[in-house]
């Protein structure tokens, strides 16, 4: 039988912070400031979010001359599904980092 | 003509190009993207702490992709080079700062250092029973860095003349 494991501060956090304006593609700098996770923490959490389907990423082209492109971030619906029953089941406790966010 | 980039913004450089190496094989996206993530950040000083984070992430995506075995093996092949840096480290303080000279006993800093080379031997022997003795690269490359550290640091003792 699958575990069903409570996500992290870290996650409930990124998740969150997606849910603000879910149509919008992030990057994981512009993330990272939102939230406060560092990248050593933030990388793996995309990493696992995007192998778990809640997550989709795309690259956006620069039209300014040789810079390489950026790789972005969105919720996918089941991501969305998921952020939005996390952030009903913690509106008693939210992020601290979060606080102001989504207001 | 763009101008020439700074030390840190090619330390940050150089620290992506690190993190991209450490992710699996798989994940070639996601090294890419730590690359032009980090050239992507104007602030040179930020860049470089995003580079090094991402190093960190991608140490542990890396170890989380290993069975446990090859993961005990990795770590265990790693830590007696940090123990060597250690003592390194020590046997340099002692040796500049002269705190441990011309004592009529071995001063606390000798006793750091000699646990500190004494730990890597259990150490090395879990990573020799853990290692995959059909890659001997992959056993020989981590036994001669860890035959490197050794060396520094008791190089640093003879330099010094503890």
């Amino acid at each position: 039988m699958p575990r069903s494991r409570k996500p992290s501060p870290q996650t409930r956090s990124l998740l969150t912070a997606l849910l603000s304006d879910s149509m919008a593609w992030r990057h994981g700098y512009e993330i990272s400031k939102l939230t406060g996770i560092r990248s050593g923490t933030l990388y793996p959490l995309l990493m696992r979010l995007h192998d778990q389907g809640l997550l989709a990423s795309e690259w956006a082209a620069h039209d300014a001359g040789g810079r390489p492109p950026r790789h972005l971030y969105r919720l996918t619906a089941s991501g969305l599904a998921l952020a939005r029953s996390n952030l009903a089941a913690n509106a008693a406790s939210p992020v601290p980092a979060l606080v102001g966010v989504l207001t | 003509m763009t101008p020439p980039a700074s030390t840190v913004r090619r330390l940050a450089r150089c620290a992506a190009r690190a993190a991209a190496r450490q992710l699996p094989g798989g994940r070639s996206d996601w090294a890419r993207a730590m690359i032009s993530e980090t050239e992507l950040i104007d602030n040179d000083l930020s860049a470089l702490g995003w580079a090094v984070g991402s190093i960190f992430g991608a140490t542990l995506e890396r170890l989380r992709s290993m069975a446990p075995r090859e993961r005990i093996n990795g770590v265990s092949g790693a830590i007696p080079v940090v123990l060597s840096l250690l003592a390194f480290g020590v046997a340099l303080y002692s040796g500049l700062s002269g705190s441990d000279r011309g004592a009529t006993d071995e001063g606390a800093l000798a006793h750091i250092f000699q646990l500190l080379i004494v730990a890597e031997l259990p150490i090395v022997a879990v990573f020799l029973s853990t290692a995959d003795w059909r890659q001997t690269l992959s056993i020989a490359r981590p036994l001669v860095t860890q035959a490197g550290g050794v060396a520094l640091a008791l190089g640093t003792v003879a330099f010094f003349g503890l």
